[in-house]
């Protein structure tokens, strides 16, 4: 994922301009999480709607990890439903 | 389907969201518990079963409130238009209103669960032969009347009305996130050609609609004829770069720059901008370490 695309696409949803530091700053963070190109994507979509300013790295995070959270739920209901489906199957084998 | 939703922090302040409790009286608190609630179970198109017993048994099983308590309150929900009724093969269905507009991420959608509702007569504005023609396409002259089967609400319940401006009054005349390619495909003869509209590209387009569409029409068509003017955005720079449709709806920044004249140099290295700018800085710096790391290696 192009980290350095992705924050210029933010900042420029916000019609700003970060200095160099801050730039550099949210670099270092954001390069340390391990998110997927989707959710880099619902990151910033929600960032948006969320926040009226540019929104700081501590809110990016929460955000992160709620994207993250929803996968996780998302891929766990998938387990399960194939589980139970599975487990289904099984039974309709045994009954007839 | 989500598994949760995204609620705004408007609903509280929603002129439909008041009216439907002023409209269905004792049920009126029902009637705003209710509504966050058909959001979180609708599919990512919005749309629900319509039937009032369906609706009780798959969004809220627990409530105390009777199936006609659920019909009166869907049928205050529709009135407002907080949600719009169709029916497909003899059933009803619901659609949430605006529901796009509110939602994140929906652009990875596929196909919905539910039936498409049914083509309006306002539908037919959003196939414009030509760019830009959607909004003329809608009046039909002498036919103000209402002919019975279209509310005389300025087409609040209409479900593909949601480029509505977020100050609450219905944009009359949004243009439908396909103008813009349209737009590109008419105007473009030197840059790189559109093939498909995905929902990745409606989705950005979307985004550069929403704020005031009349305005960024306006500034796209006038930016994809001036960047055929532009020899850099036509491949005559240094890297033989083209500005292509995605480019255009990247960001609303591109459309301005190429207007400002910001790429009219030919001899200029990178789309970035006029000046170079800090994330060009330390793109730079990073190709550079690259190259580096890879001499060493």
């Amino acid at each position: 994922m192009d980290l350095i695309a992705w924050l210029e696409d933010l900042a420029a949803a916000y019609r700003i301009e970060p200095s160099e530091k801050t730039t550099r700053r949210y670099l270092k963070s954001l390069e340390r999480w391990r998110l997927a190109p989707e959710q880099w994507e619902q990151l910033s979509d929600r960032a948006v709607l969320r926040f009226p300013r540019f929104p700081c790295i501590a809110e990016l995070y929460d955000i992160a990890g709620e994207v993250q959270r929803e996968a996780e739920i998302r891929a766990n209901s998938e387990y399960l439903g194939n589980l139970l489906q599975d487990w289904d199957r099984d039974r309709q084998t045994r009954c007839t | 389907m989500a598994q949760r939703r995204m609620i705004s922090r408007n609903l509280g302040s929603s002129r439909k969201f008041h009216a439907v409790n002023a409209r269905c009286g004792k049920l009126g608190d029902f009637a705003q518990a209710l509504f966050p609630l058909i959001v979180v179970n609708a599919d990512d198109f919005g749309r629900l079963e319509g039937d009032a017993f369906t609706v009780k048994h798959k969004v809220f099983p627990v409530s105390p409130r009777t199936e006609e308590d659920f019909e009166t309150v869907l049928q205050a929900m529709n009135a407002v238009g907080l949600i719009r009724f169709y029916e497909v093969g003899g059933d009803r269905y619901l659609e949430i209103v605006n529901f796009d507009r509110e939602q994140p991420g929906l652009h990875k959608r596929t196909k919905s669960d539910y039936p498409d509702p049914p083509p309006t007569r306002e539908d037919f504005g959003k196939f414009p032969e030509v760019p830009g023609n959607s909004q003329d396409f809608r009046e039909i002259p002498g036919d103000s009347g209402n002919p019975g089967n279209f509310p005389d609400e300025p087409n609040l319940t209409e479900p593909n009305r949601t480029e509505q401006t977020r100050n609450g009054t219905a944009a009359e005349a949004a243009p439908s996130p396909e103008v813009l390619v349209e737009i590109y495909k008419a105007e473009n003869k030197k840059l790189t050609q559109v093939l498909e509209f995905g929902p990745e590209r409606r989705d950005k387009c979307k985004r550069r609609l929403a704020k005031d569409p009349k305005k960024f029409v306006d500034q796209f068509t006038r930016a994809v004829i001036k960047a055929q003017e532009t020899p850099f955005l036509c491949g005559e720079g240094d890297r033989g770069w083209k500005a292509d449709f995605d480019w255009f709806i990247a960001n609303d920044r591109h459309v301005i720059r190429v207007l400002e004249g910001r790429y009219d140099s030919a001899t200029r290295a990178s789309p970035g901008g006029g000046a170079e700018t800090v994330f060009d800085k330390i793109r730079k710096e990073r190709e550079e370490r690259n190259h580096g790391s890879d001499r060493v290696a």
